[in-house]
């Protein structure tokens, strides 16, 4: 399945792009969907916190993800990491 | 008879009715005013009562690169040294920032009641940030290709407790220029703070933010520049005139953004008056500010602020027409002088 992340804000400020080919299934991006938000979902005053764009495309179907830094779920940002550092 | 339904009967209605001769009603109006005074004793003693005041402690927490916030404490306020160089850093620069801000302003830590000063370091994988959560701070490792270790760098840690002083006094709102100028004082303690530590004076210093935070592979020296905002790194749109303003959304409206066009005007104000006494008018304006503040009104309380300071032989005498001059340069004269 094709990735696309952008960040974009945070203390540094400007977008990033990282683009890739990951092997998740699409019971894992459903799951994904679905699963507990961050532990920081509480916190009203948040700043420099980041917002995530997360396009992934299976042959026709594109599937889009969007969270704040408060919102995005723990799985999906080490997905996220993973992709990053790989 | 009213017996219990009379509490949600209105109180002008209890009392015509209480006048007519029903006792219940009459009995239920004159407990719900004892309720109420108990409640607003209550309140008064709350509100009288003197807060209780910390000493502005320090907590370095490892958060082990999960995505969790406090995992494990690894160094309290005069514990050893951990061995671990983010650990002791985030220590050491965030008892010089708080050091700073209590030194200089007689600002008792973040909230000047001498709250807690927690930092989580190694959150997450790979993390390109550092934030304020509105209690705490919080800082990544980098993805070590283009970023590391946002906790050792000392204008990182004083822009994200810098954050929480804003939220304090200012608290503006993250968003548009009110948001823009919540980066900037962030950026403006930041950049003081960093001038600070390393002794360095005005011919010295860089004005750059998050310098250390980049790599060499970064296409770029830092992440901002208040000296010349739009020039840090390949990707710096940063303005450093109001002709340049941001105007799209991304960026809850280009708070990073737009940020740079005060941070130039105090870059020039520091040229013409120096570091401490533009810190003591800036610091002073942000008590002053509001949470829907604009860039306008900034100006106009800078100018307010330094005419005080100066008058009270605080500052320098020519501040008012330096920091005016200097927002001018930018594309925001005062409309006052």
């Amino acid at each position: 399945m094709h990735y696309k992340i952008k960040i974009t804000g945070g203390f540094v400020g400007f977008a990033r792009t990282y683009e890739g080919e990951t092997d998740i299934s699409l019971t894992q991006l459903k799951a994904l969907q679905r699963i507990s938000k961050s532990n920081l979902r509480d916190k009203k005053v948040f700043r420099d916190g980041q917002q995530y764009n997360l396009t992934l495309t299976d042959n026709e179907q594109v599937y889009t993800l969007e969270f704040t830094e408060q919102e995005i779920p723990q799985d999906l940002m080490n997905l996220i990491s993973s992709l990053k550092g790989g | 008879m009213c017996k219990t339904k009379c509490q949600i009967i209105p109180p002008h209605i209890l009392e015509e009715l209480a006048k007519r001769g029903n006792v219940s009603c009459k009995k239920t109006l004159n407990d719900t005013g004892r309720i109420a005074e108990r409640r607003q004793t209550a309140l008064n003693h709350l509100l009288l009562r003197n807060p209780i005041l910390g000493d502005g402690d320090r907590f370095v927490y490892d958060c082990e690169n999960k995505y969790e916030q406090r995992v494990t404490l690894v160094r309290k306020e005069n514990g050893e040294v951990t061995g671990d160089v983010t650990a002791d850093k985030a220590y050491d620069t965030s008892g010089f920032v708080r050091d700073y801000f209590r030194e200089t302003f007689g600002l008792n830590s973040i909230d000047d009641n001498g709250l807690d000063i927690i930092s989580n370091i190694h959150y997450g994988e790979n993390y390109n940030n550092a934030f304020w959560d509105g209690d705490e701070m919080t800082y990544g490792d980098g993805d070590g290709k283009e970023f590391t270790d946002f906790a050792s760098a000392i204008d990182v840690v004083a822009h994200e407790l810098a954050h929480g002083v804003t939220q304090f006094l200012a608290n503006l709102e993250y968003q548009s220029q009110s948001g823009a100028l919540n980066e900037h004082f962030s950026d403006v303690f930041g950049t003081v703070i960093k001038q600070k530590y390393l002794n360095q004076d005005l011919s010295e210093a860089d004005w750059l933010i998050g310098d250390s935070v980049v790599t060499d592979e970064f296409p770029g020296v830092a992440i901002r520049s208040m000296k010349a905002p739009g020039t840090a790194n390949e990707f710096d749109t940063q303005p450093d005139h109001m002709d340049n303003y941001y105007n799209g959304t991304a960026d809850n409206q280009g708070v990073h953004i737009n940020s740079g066009i005060p941070n130039k005007a105090f870059y020039l104000s520091c040229l013409e008056i120096g570091i401490d006494d533009c810190a003591l008018i800036w610091f002073e304006t942000l008590k002053s500010l509001w949470r829907t503040a604009n860039f306008n009104d900034m100006v106009e309380t800078l100018v307010s602020v330094a005419r005080d300071l100066a008058s009270d032989s605080r500052i320098s005498d020519r501040a008012v027409e330096a920091v005016s001059k200097s927002f001018s340069e930018v594309g925001l004269a005062p409309i006052v002088v």
